[in-house]
């Protein structure tokens, strides 16, 4: 394969779409998959046989859509139109009007300003949900493996990795550690053997994004790999793929065929002297190995336990080699860089977080799905604007963002923008780009307990600040639930926060108390509430152990409805 | 039908073996053989660690160590039907703690052959699919914005299709 082979490709594909009039897109992302979007897949191919139009239109299941809580959804290019919670009988309808051009058909039509898609700038979904992921020549047709092609025949190792630093691309995994700079100190390394390593054990409850690149474009994850590899000197890439992703591993077991097949994986790739494999690795449902170094004793088919660092993976990693460990999203951001470089990227964001961020927007608003929006975008926008709002009219009570490691922003700062920066400064972080949206219908202990809940049960049990700290809080918490708990509880829970933030081993113990250590700090007059007058303002709390004399009449408790 | 039970189990054997072929033995690929077992037999028997354990020259308390740490991995045959609750952070907001309750009240509360069928209950991390909450997964259909009514004529549709 050659560079100019690989046009070829692009081109030949692009004629062939263009033999069609339109395509009928029909989202397989996973809320839609779940909603019935396989079964419409059909209904929509043979519909389109029936009017005479499987030459005309092509039916094709794409990536996530991103407004996974209006699922299935369609979208029908000639218009650009898309379709919400669609069902097998409006296939009909869809396809007739399509079919006789009457613009009719307006059942579950989304209106072509729809605040949730107008405030979004996707970089890294650019070309999710708008192509077969199932197609190595559509991802080829949208300029996909140009950026290494480029990087491998015009561009020597330190430039790619200098475009990188200077893009300011920082990592979408949690730590936001400069991508730029880990993969130098990895090229630095002893010479030999290298590994690249693409973190998508997707762990955090709330985040689905690397789930939905991996089913959705999976090539971007590849080339992405390879030109990581390219880079720093690795001549072999792990992709770790959560186990419970079944769909996702097929998916992207099946691109590996496909550009093994095509020369884009493999040796000499691009007729150059660099060669490159990828190898898919199944995790097996223990939240740690998401931390890089359980991640990296996965790999090598041991317990996923992590060990203390330095040394950092990136100079004694798999086998002992250097190891660059990227997340999903960090690395699909690789190519645009390379294709439209480093000052272009830098120019969008914040001085410190530059680029775009993915994130799963989930809980008590109206819009829920996968959004991008660049750094800095308020808290606000993202809730009020993209998610249309709270569900009833209801009002947020907080946001919480990073999963079990974050915290829980109340809504006076829905103001704050969002970016690595930002969010720490408020108390929370970034972590994988999961966003909760609470209304007052969440109780703020009983997320805690939550939380910590997680932890607790996630916990590998190696060091043990972890292993018993965090059972010792989910206990004070649950007491706390429960209505047993006295003032003395919440300055052990303190206590308890601060020891195991200071003394565990990994990230996910030393982190865990930060749910907490947010709640405490913005929801005290919350807590205390339940500790001394037994009263839980959102209902949820039933304080079974409280002594009956003393208990007040819990206010509004009586089932609170969810919509 | 005897038979055709000890062929069936001739060629998943046959599956395993080549899944520890193509890794040569590799220890590192322990984690990838172990999938490939339970992909085969449904859960990892104690015979199947052991066999693996010597075919990989790896002691058996080492595998066994390996297997029982990771949570998906089975050490005990899955139940027949099995209803499983997301427990995420977004189904959790959206009440999916309270749809427990509800579920494990009211849902294959009888084992009466008559009634509702019986299932295994429990909860997962996330199943991915945040957008719709609460979720809940009844075998291997996959229901949004789930209530008990809807966890029950699952059950019961299962029930009747496989009858």
């Amino acid at each position: 394969m050659t560079i100019e082979e690989l046009y070829g490709i692009g081109e030949e594909f692009r004629n062939k779409l263009g033999t069609f009039r339109a395509e009928i897109q029909v989202c397989g992302g996973g809320g839609c998959l779940a909603a019935g979007a396989d079964d419409l897949l059909k209904n929509f191919d043979s519909a389109c046989r029936q009017h005479g139009l499987e030459n005309k239109v092509r039916v094709v299941a794409t990536g996530c859509m991103g407004l996974c809580g209006a699922g299935p959804l369609v979208r029908v290019t000639l218009n650009d139109v898309m379709y919400t919670r669609v069902t097998p009988d409006d296939v009909a309808g869809i396809v007739e009007d399509y079919s006789r051009k009457l613009k009719r058909y307006k059942e579950r039509l989304l209106p072509g300003d729809f605040a949730f898609y107008g405030k979004q700038s996707p970089v890294v979904l650019e070309h999710m949900g708008h192509i077969d992921p199932w197609s190595i020549e559509d991802y080829i047709a949208h300029s996909g493996y140009e950026a290494l092609a480029k990087s491998v025949t015009y561009h020597n190792p330190e430039s790619v990795i200098l475009e990188i630093r200077n893009s300011g691309l920082r990592g979408r995994g949690g730590g936001g550690y400069p991508t730029g700079l880990k993969w130098d100190i990895v090229r630095r390394g002893p010479a030999g053997n290298k590994y690249i390593v693409c973190n998508a054990d997707e762990g955090d409850p709330g985040s689905f994004m690397d789930r939905a690149m991996l089913q959705g474009n999976p090539h971007s994850i590849l080339e992405g790999m390879a030109i990581a590899g390219y880079a720093v000197g690795a001549q072999q890439g792990y992709i770790y793929v959560r186990g419970e992703y079944t769909r996702a591993i097929e998916c992207m077991r099946h691109a590996i065929e496909e550009a093994e097949r095509m020369r884009l994986l493999g040796n000499r790739i691009f007729e150059s002297g660099f060669n490159f494999h990828v190898d898919l690795r199944v995790g097996a449902g223990a939240f740690v190995c998401g931390e890089e170094t359980a991640l990296l004793r996965s790999i090598e088919g041991l317990r996923g336990q992590p060990r203390p660092r330095p040394p950092f993976p990136s100079q004694s990693g798999l086998w002992g080699k250097p190891t660059v460990v990227n997340n999903v999203e960090t690395i699909v951001n690789v190519a645009p860089i390379v294709l439209r470089g480093a000052r272009w990227f830098s120019g969008v964001g914040t001085k410190g977080s530059t680029g775009t961020k993915v994130i799963a927007l989930t809980g008590r608003v109206n819009n829920t799905g996968l959004v991008e929006v660049p750094m800095g975008t308020t808290l606000r926008t993202i809730v009020e604007d993209i998610g249309g709002g709270i569900v009833n009219d209801g009002i947020c009570k907080a946001v919480q963002s990073g999963g079990p490691s974050g915290g829980c922003i109340p809504a006076k700062h829905l103001d704050v923008s969002y970016d690595f920066d930002s969010l720490s400064s408020v108390g929370s972080m970034m972590g994988s780009g999961g966003l909760v949206v609470m209304d007052d219908t969440t109780c703020m202990v009983d997320m805690a307990c939550y939380f910590m809940d997680f932890c607790r049960s996630e916990s590998c049990g190696k060091c043990i600040p972890c292993r018993v700290g965090t059972v010792q809080m989910h206990r004070l918490l649950d007491k706390i639930r429960r209505g047993s708990a006295r003032e003395s509880d919440i300055e052990t829970l303190e206590e308890l926060c601060v020891m195991i933030k200071d003394t565990s081993l990994c990230g996910l113990g030393q982190s865990s108390p930060n749910p907490v250590i947010s709640i405490l700090h913005y929801f005290r007059k919350e807590v205390e509430q339940h500790v001394f007058e037994h009263s839980c303002p959102a209902g949820v709390c039933s304080f079974e152990d409280a002594d009956p004399a003393s208990i007040a009449p819990p206010t509004s408790s009586e089932d609170i409805s969810h919509a | 039908m005897n038979a055709d039970h000890n062929s069936e189990q001739r060629s998943r054997h046959k599956q395993l073996d080549r899944a520890l072929t193509r890794h040569q033995g590799a220890p590192d690929a322990l984690v990838e053989v172990l999938h490939t077992a339970q992909q085969q037999f449904g859960y990892l028997s104690k015979e199947t660690l052991s066999y693996i354990a010597a075919q990989m020259q790896l002691p058996p308390s080492h595998v066994y160590g390996v297997a029982s740490y990771y949570p998906f991995f089975r050490l005990t045959p899955p139940p027949e039907r099995e209803v499983t609750i997301c427990a995420g952070t977004a189904c959790y907001v959206n009440g999916s703690s309270r749809l427990e309750k509800e579920i494990r009240a009211h849902c294959c509360a009888t084992k009466d052959p008559n009634d509702t069928p019986a299932a295994d209950i429990g909860t997962a991390r996330c199943l991915g699919a945040c957008g719709n909450g609460p979720i809940v997964r009844v075998n291997n259909d996959v229901l949004l914005r789930a209530n008990v009514d809807d966890v029950n004529a699952a059950l019961a549709q299962q029930e009747e299709d496989a009858s």
